[in-house]
């Protein structure tokens, strides 16, 4: 994800300090990976050197932490074409699940085992993710959602896997 | 882990030729949510008949605290399906001609509750699931969400030991769904009430406790999950 | 225990009631279903009491002439008398004292001058165009008579007080008491058969509607009770909720029923069947059949609700129903209907037709074979629409229906069928009857084209009077004394009469220039005895006093003169007549009294009015008929009771056919209801809305289509037996077959045109919606 959009983003709601805009991303969207201070300078230096952000003013005392950073009409630009720009389907043809199913139906080994190892632990990761969210607030519940939607579709793929997974060992074999 | 309320043991039923349940098992313990997964076909809706009595298993036992369930009259079960389970299905549970209160009120009024009380305890409910304002309308002029909700209070109306729920959410889209799973599993926990939730679908999993897999008329239940 | 069985019936009567739009029109239906019944049940609990009413009426107002101690006779003189077609009963009536009788529904015996009439008759002389009937009623009202004395509401009465020499008339008798006689009433046989047969054939419909009509939205109902199964209602629990749940609209039924009753009765003096109206409240059930009714139709109710869940196990996930039920056994319906038969064939084992033994086996056994049509129709259903294969779309779609499940269907058109099929027997048996009265005078008199005549009977010392009242009167063309003598043929023994004119009416009527004294003359063409010849001698009777004939005098005939038939009618104008005087006794022995005949201006219809107002001061002294109208006002009568009944039967089975046609529309409504969405995915996967309709018709045709083969079948056997018991020939009456038939067909045509914009509704896409 580009961190330069996202805080270029949250700029668009107002003038913020660099300090600011770290709490603000951490909050909405860093709840696994919270961003140093460092990559958020970098990224502002970056954005002021491409005049999609400007300095709005310093506060007295100096240093980098006391300035503040407003989003300029190319930035805006620069958010509104991003945004509707689609993102490229992620997509996992060889994962590491599907080499260890055909691994173990190759060794002999139960893949069923395999599979039913991996539903545990999803669904474990499943519904710590849904405890959260009923905890959580909008946001929380914005992303847990997606992350449940990805992994129960990793869930169904288990499924239908275990479905076939006779069909798989006879191919497998040959 | 808890005392053990329910067990149900090498169930088998065939329905004509085909069988549902080719021995399974499962048990609940007091106050417990326990997904049953499993594709279609698989025999997990024969497995929640069998646990809740209303179908009766051609071998294996079904025990509910202490009292094999195979061992009583239907006068019996009748008795226990009105106290003691609740059911939340996928739709046609709620009776059409009577009001959304009424429904909820049916339970209770079944087992001998003058109505002014039944009801008083119905519109409670309602305002838990947070459908007050169906109370005077029919199923057929509710959404289906509410409709589930509605199916949700009636199931709890009773105080219920256990809740039996099959596709819950079968009809609904994500948020009702969504919504009516928080209100099932919310208020059973709060209450104490176990949960038999049966689906296809992970996500509505991922509200119990722990799962069985039913494939084939046979449950697979990990048992590092305990 | 208790508590726990009022609260189930307490959700049984919500589930009811009150259910929205749908159940509304459920609980509707059987309502006005099972009231129809109990009203019809109901009226046929009453039709003994308010027939024995009337008969006790009848009977209250009859008088007796056995002498009784320390009573002076009312003097009583019973005539009667026509208006406009109408028959007026007049009573002269005179008390000499105060222990005389008073005839029943008045205070006082009139004076003379005054008279109590009936309520109908009131209210006629009162109409603006009764002028002539007040003129010959020119007595005063004293009263109208009270319903004791007047048996038919419709009856038209007269007592009319007269003067002390009633005493000493003719015809008067005297009567010490009324009401002591019993009066035997005695119904043809023929005519209370078919009464019978119209009871048995609109009265099983109507149980057939009430078992029906309790069952309506069968479908339904399971689908609720297995809800409640699933929230813990035990099984016993269910089938409790079920039966309150029916009794709830027999409850509603019976109630409603015996207001339709009440209406009934109100307006039942409207009613005038076979001649006879009754008052409301003669109608009073028989008390143990009204209880058996009022008991009888809940128990129904809730019988056939349970009978409809025997094959039925309600579980809380839906209802088992075995899915191939038990195959229908043919033996018992064979039986039923063959039962039937043999009643039929044995009639009372050669009791008398009309007996009671008679009468319930006749009864009995057209019922069984009546009620062997719905019996028989479902076997017959399943079996015939077993065989079927292939067709159109819509024709499988509705065979494969049928063959799935068949009952429900032929139940209800097992009630149109029995209609039919009674009917058919009805009208059959009625056309043979009306064979009968073809051959009857009756047309004879109406087509004789005869000009109007009366005849007048005078007492004795009022005959000239009579002729000098009646002189002059417009619209009498003359008025003449006629007598009869009786004579003996000495070969055969046999006696005939013979009239007995003036002279001067011979020359006047027949233009007889020589009319002489003991004359025969011989009208027209007409017969008169074989051996009734010139020459040959006859003896002339006498009455003696005791009323028998004894020879007074031989008489040889004279010449027998032939005359044209006269311009005018006149009964005595007539055959053969002779003249007084000649060879002839002077005086004649008469055996009749005189009596006076009037010929009347054809083209007035006022001047029989006028004739009988203008015998008004005569008063008791003289009473007068039109012709014959006695002989063939009662054949009339009879023939009228033939048309009402039919009338009645016809009237019942349209509305039996109606009832028939709602229970038909309700399946068929159901049935779209039930199978909403496989209709609307139907409809969705491409099959026109067309052809779902002519499947929905053909599921309502082929049944239609069996039953009414099956309704002609056992109504022409019912008639063949039937009219066997009066030896009678059996005569199929096609065309009313062809109308009931046709009837039929159009009932399911418009049920399934009523039916389409429901269908319309189902298939719309929306209905794919789930719940």
């Amino acid at each position: 994800m580009s961190i330069g959009h996202a805080l270029l983003g949250l700029l668009e709601t107002g003038p913020r300090h660099g300090y600011d805009l770290k709490r603000a991303y951490d909050e909405r969207f860093g709840q696994d990976r919270p961003l140093a201070y460092g990559q958020v300078y970098s990224t502002l230096s970056r954005l002021l050197r491409n005049g999609l952000v400007e300095e709005s003013g310093v506060e007295p005392g100096g240093g980098p932490d006391r300035k503040r950073y407003a989003i300029t009409h190319a930035g805006v630009t620069d958010v509104a074409e991003w945004l509707v720009t689609p993102e490229k389907p992620q997509i996992y043809l060889q994962s590491a699940l599907y080499t260890k199913v055909v691994l173990a139906l190759m060794s002999g080994r139960s893949a069923e085992d395999v599979l039913d190892a991996q539903r545990v632990a999803h669904l474990k990761a499943m519904r710590e993710l849904t405890a959260r969210k009923q905890e959580g607030d909008l946001a929380d519940q914005l992303i847990c959602d997606h992350a449940l939607f990805h992994l129960e579709a990793d869930l169904r793929w288990l499924e239908l896997t275990t479905a076939r997974l006779a069909d798989l060992g006879a191919q497998v074999a040959s | 882990m808890s005392d053990v309320l329910l067990v149900g043991t090498d169930l088998r039923k065939s329905f004509g030729k085909t069988p549902a349940l080719d021995g399974a098992g499962m048990s609940v313990a007091a106050g417990e949510v326990v997904a049953v997964l499993g594709p279609s076909g698989s025999g997990k809706s024969t497995l929640l008949h069998c646990l809740a009595g209303i179908v009766a298993p051609e071998s294996g036992t079904v025990v509910y605290a202490g009292r094999e369930l195979s061992a009583m009259g239907d006068k019996e079960r009748s008795a226990l399906r009105r106290g003691e389970f609740g059911f939340v299905f996928q739709f046609g549970q709620l009776v059409p001609e009577l009001t959304c209160l009424e429904n909820v009120a049916l339970p209770l009024r079944l087992g001998g509750t003058p109505r002014k009380a039944a009801e008083a305890a119905a519109r409670e409910w309602l305002g838990r699931v947070r459908v007050d304002e169906v109370a005077d309308k029919r199923p057929g002029e509710v959404s289906g969400g509410q409709g589930q909700r509605v199916a949700v209070a009636r199931a709890l109306v009773t105080r219920p030991k256990v809740i039996f729920a099959d596709e819950p959410t079968g009809a609904l889209d994500s948020l009702s769904g969504e919504e009516v799973m928080r209100l099932l599993v919310g208020t059973a926990r709060e209450t104490g009430a176990a949960v038999v939730l049966v689906t296809h679908e992970a996500r509505v999993a991922a509200y119990s406790d722990r799962e069985v897999v039913v494939r084939d008329g046979r449950t697979r239940e990990p048992e590092h999950a305990w | 225990m208790v508590r726990a069985w009022c609260n189930d019936l307490a959700i049984g009567v919500r589930l009811a009631v009150g259910g929205g739009r749908t159940s509304l029109a459920r609980f509707l239906l059987s309502t006005f279903g099972v009231a129809t019944a109990v009203a019809v049940l109901l009226l046929a609990a009453s039709v003994q009491p308010t027939l024995q009413a009337r008969d006790d009426r009848s009977t209250a107002a009859s008088p007796d002439s056995n002498p009784a101690d320390g009573i002076t006779p009312l003097a009583y003189r019973s005539t009667s008398t026509n208006f406009h077609g109408r028959n007026i009963a007049v009573r002269y009536v005179y008390a000499p004292d105060a222990t005389s009788p008073v005839p029943p529904g008045m205070d006082a015996v009139p004076a003379e001058g005054s008279m109590w009439v009936s309520g109908d008759l009131a209210t006629l002389l009162a109409e603006p165009g009764s002028g002539l009937l007040r003129d010959r009623f020119p007595a005063r009202v004293a009263g109208v008579l009270g319903q004791e004395g007047v048996p038919d509401p419709h009856d038209l009465v007269a007592y009319v007080g007269a003067g002390p020499d009633l005493v000493g008339g003719s015809l008067t008798t005297p009567v010490y008491a009324f009401g002591t006689f019993e009066q035997v009433r005695y119904l043809d046989p023929t005519l209370l058969l078919l009464i019978l047969l119209g009871i048995v054939a609109l009265l099983v419909p109507v149980f057939i509607f009430l078992a029906a009509s309790t069952r309506i939205a069968g479908a339904e109902r399971d689908r609720r009770l297995s809800a409640l199964r699933l929230v813990g209602a035990g099984d016993r629990q269910v089938r409790r909720i079920a039966a309150a749940e029916s009794l709830v609209s027999a409850v509603a039924g019976l109630v409603v029923g015996v207001g339709l009753y009440q209406v009934g009765r109100s307006v039942a003096p409207g009613v005038v069947l076979a001649g006879i109206s009754v008052y409301p409240s003669d109608i009073v059930p028989v008390w143990w059949l009204a209880a058996l009714v009022v008991l009888a139709v809940p128990v129904l109710a809730v019988l056939t609700a349970q009978f409809a869940l025997r094959r039925t196990i309600i579980e809380p996930l839906g209802v088992v129903r075995f899915s191939k039920p038990v195959n229908r056994k043919p033996a018992w319906r064979f039986a039923v209907i063959g039962f039937g038969v043999v009643l039929l064939l044995w009639h009372g084992g050669g009791a008398r037709a009309g007996s009671e033994v008679w009468s319930y086996s006749v009864a009995a056994g057209a019922t069984l074979l009546l009620a062997g049509v719905p019996i028989l129709l479902p076997l017959v259903i399943e079996r015939a629409v077993a065989r079927l294969r292939g067709g159109p779309t819509s024709w499988q779609l509705a065979i494969r229906r049928l063959q799935l499940d068949s009952g429900t269907s032929a139940r209800v058109v097992g009630g149109v069928a029995i209609v039919l099929a009674g009917a058919i027997a009805v009208q059959s048996v009625l056309v043979a009857q009306a064979d009968r009265f073809a051959d009857s005078p009756s047309e004879v008199s109406t087509t004789a084209g005869q000009s109007p005549h009366m005849q007048v009977y005078p007492e004795a010392d009022a005959i000239q009077r009579s002729i000098d009242l009646l002189d002059g009167v417009p619209g009498v063309r003359g008025a003449f004394p006629s007598e009869s003598v009786t004579f003996e043929l000495e070969e055969t023994g046999m006696t005939y009469g013979l009239n007995v004119l003036d002279c001067a009416v011979v020359t006047e009527v027949y233009r007889v220039p020589d009319c002489g004294g003991g004359q025969v003359y011989a009208v027209g063409g007409a017969d008169f005895p074989e051996l009734f010849t010139s020459g040959r001698t006859l003896r002339l009777m006498d009455v003696a006093p005791g009323g028998e004939y004894r020879p007074r005098a031989a008489w040889t005939i004279p010449e027998i003169r032939r005359v044209a038939r006269p311009a005018e009618s006149g009964t005595s104008l007539y055959g053969l007549f002779l003249t007084a005087g000649g060879t002839l006794p002077d005086p004649l022995p008469t055996t009749s009294r005189t009596t006076v005949d009037v010929v009347l201006d054809p083209t007035d219809p006022d001047a029989l009015d006028r004739a009988y107002a203008a015998l008004a001061p005569l008063g008791w002294k003289v009473h007068s008929n039109e012709f014959d109208p006695y002989y063939y006002g009662s054949r009339l009568v009879e023939e009228q009771s033939f048309l009402t009944i039919r009338r009645g039967l016809l009237i019942g089975a349209v509305f039996i056919l109606l009832l028939a046609g709602i229970s038909l529309l309700v399946l068929a409504l159901e049935h779209i209801r039930e199978r909403r969405r496989p209709l609307a995915v139907l409809a969705a996967s491409g099959v026109p809305t067309g052809a779902l309709a002519r499947s929905l018709l053909w599921q309502i045709a082929v049944p239609i289509a069996l039953g009414v083969l099956i309704a002609i079948g056992t109504g022409i056997a019912l008639a063949a037996l039937v009219l066997r018991l009066g030896n009678d020939p059996l005569y199929v009456d096609w065309p009313s077959v062809g109308l009931m038939t046709l009837a039929a067909a159009v009932l399911g045509l418009l049920v399934s045109v009523v039916t389409l914009p429901f269908l319309r509704g189902a298939t719309r896409l929306t209905s794919l919606r789930t719940e």
